[in-house]
């Protein structure tokens, strides 16, 4: 393990932002979360549970997605990307959880949940799930750092217990993806009618399924530049093919749903709502799937890059959309999210991009970078390979 | 918070250990046998007290009694499943900004639909994918032993 990291100009961008979130977090802790945000009896969630939990858990679905399609689904040509994937879901998950501490009023109780039963309540689901999963991520990727130090033992443990812990992670990101969903289907009075939906838990969950690969593709494609290797574009192509039909079926299966509830007037109305909902509907599904459907596309740097690039901002735009820009309680009651509400939120997104950026250098997160020759992982297990339960009797 | 129509439970937004506060109808002097304060104090009897059968029975009888004052309409007798709080007025109630249109059944039942199969969900979809990997991973070790490239 190389553990001397030269922190170059975008570390030091990143640790700036991470710090302005640190001092506004010292703000909230010492006066409470009225000190620093807008959130209010009528709009208690704001962008803080919109993009700081709902968005992040939506990109972190990038972990099981390319865990499914190379363990459940056979496709190991997409290997490579696998162990960032991982490690992305995991930082987008660990980012949620510290999003809550600071969101919650009283973060020094959120073990009782685990304490509590409470199966009829889609919080008490979204809560155990969350834990769960975030315990199968932390599994999957301690592989690699035990691979490093050495650990045989416990490497060796955990490969025995890998797949159905594989299995355990992609079945609950199904259920915690929808239920954010479900827990949205609790307000139709406040969602307006264009997003509002029975079926927002299929809309989440296929939604999640979709940002997965347009994150892979542009954390390869961001690692090849930064970490100065040279990008797979034959195995990016391939993925991108499959991203074009996951992102087709998302908007025929959204506009169905628009057009089966009756709220296709909503949309053709001039209003800031129906403008919100084109914008992500045009620039988050339409064009990246014109765009993907073009072979030169998938096969440029650019190309790709602008699509799914595209992509992943238009899933964030529809959590917004859901959760924060899309309600409307009572008119005289307003919410703007405020700058230490917005300082808080980009500094823990900044946070998980920094320790990414830190752990590619220091851990081999991927195969195309040559290992450091200090380190060299038993014969057994060569760096990126993740089947090692497989090799085992 | 977030599920209630009326916005009716409050934060403590300024406090370092907060509470979600709303009326309990003042438990305390319930237990003791007295009535609720509001109920009390108020000087024209607008606000009653009481069982919700018996409270019923009293804003029909008030809308009977004085059909010019009242629109036929009591608000909170059916929206999301009856509340436990009932409202008459002389306007109908979408113009002084009541939340009209609201579901006629408690919002538990919009979530308790997916909630319901989610245990089952999660059996399915783990023998789904387990299936899936063994499959697949046959399959794959099959077309390496014949020496086959994916």
């Amino acid at each position: 393990m190389n553990w001397r990291v030269r922190l170059t100009w975008w570390d030091l961008v990143l640790l700036a932002i991470m710090a302005v979130g640190v001092v506004l977090a010292v703000v909230r802790y010492a006066g409470g979360i009225g000190s620093v945000a807008n959130i209010n009896n009528a709009y208690p969630w704001g962008l803080w549970v919109g993009f700081g939990i709902m968005t992040m858990i939506a990109l972190g679905g990038v972990g099981f997605t390319i865990t499914g399609l190379v363990e459940v689904l056979g496709r190991h040509r997409y290997h490579a990307l696998l162990r960032p994937a991982v490690l992305m879901g995991l930082l987008c998950y660990i980012s949620a959880i510290v999003m809550l501490m600071v969101e919650l009023g009283r973060p020094w109780k959120v073990w009782m949940i685990l304490v509590s039963w409470a199966p009829s309540a889609a919080l008490y689901e979204v809560g155990w799930c969350a834990f769960l999963y975030l315990t199968v991520l932390a599994l999957e990727f301690a592989q690699v750092p035990l691979e490093q130090l050495g650990w045989g033992r416990l490497l060796g443990a955990l490969r025995v217990i890998y797949i159905p812990i594989m299995l355990l992670g992609v079945t609950l990101s199904h259920l915690h993806q929808s239920s954010l969903g479900t827990l949205l289907t609790l307000i139709p009075h406040k969602i307006n009618v264009l997003w509002w939906s029975d079926r927002l838990p299929l809309i989440f969950l296929f939604s999640a399924i979709m940002a997965g690969p347009a994150m892979a593709i542009l954390e390869h494609l961001a690692a090849a530049r930064w970490l100065g290797f040279t990008p797979n574009l034959d195995m990016l192509a391939g993925l991108a093919r499959i991203e074009a039909w996951l992102v087709g079926l998302l908007l025929v299966f959204q506009i169905g749903d628009l057009v089966y509830r009756g709220a296709v007037d909503a949309a053709l109305s001039w209003t800031w709502f129906a403008a919100s909902f084109w914008v992500e509907i045009g620039f988050g599904l339409l064009l990246p799937l014109v765009l993907l459907m073009m072979p030169e596309v998938r096969a440029s740097r650019a190309g790709l890059g602008t699509a799914c690039g595209l992509i992943v901002a238009g899933v964030l735009l529809h959590r917004l959309n859901v959760a924060v820009f899309g309600l409307r309680v009572r008119h005289w009651e307003t919410y703007t999210p405020s700058l230490g509400e917005i300082g808080i939120t980009l500094g823990i997104a900044a946070g998980a991009l920094f320790v990414f950026g830190v752990l590619s250098r220091i851990l081999p997160i991927h195969e195309e970078l040559p290992t450091t020759p200090a380190s060299t992982p038993s014969a057994a297990a060569p760096a990126g390979a993740w089947h090692g339960a497989k090799s085992l009797p | 918070m977030q599920a209630c129509p009326f916005v009716i439970p409050k934060y403590d937004y300024e406090n370092l250990a907060p509470k979600i506060h709303k009326c309990t109808f003042c438990a305390d002097r319930l237990e003791v046998g007295l009535e609720p304060a509001c109920a009390k104090v108020c000087p024209t009897g607008a606000i009653t007290f009481g069982d919700r059968d018996d409270m019923v029975a009293e804003a029909n009888r008030r809308i009977a009694t004085a059909p010019d004052t009242y629109i036929p309409e009591i608000y909170g007798l059916e929206e999301v499943g009856g509340t436990s709080v009932l409202h008459l007025s002389s306007v109908p109630f979408d113009q002084i900004g009541y939340i009209t249109g609201l579901p006629k059944t408690p919002m538990p039942d919009l979530t308790h639909r997916w909630l319901r199969v989610t245990p089952h969900f999660f059996a399915l979809l783990y023998a789904v994918f387990g299936a899936l990997t063994w499959i697949m991973h046959r399959r794959s070790s099959r077309s390496e032993s014949k020496g086959d490239t994916m």
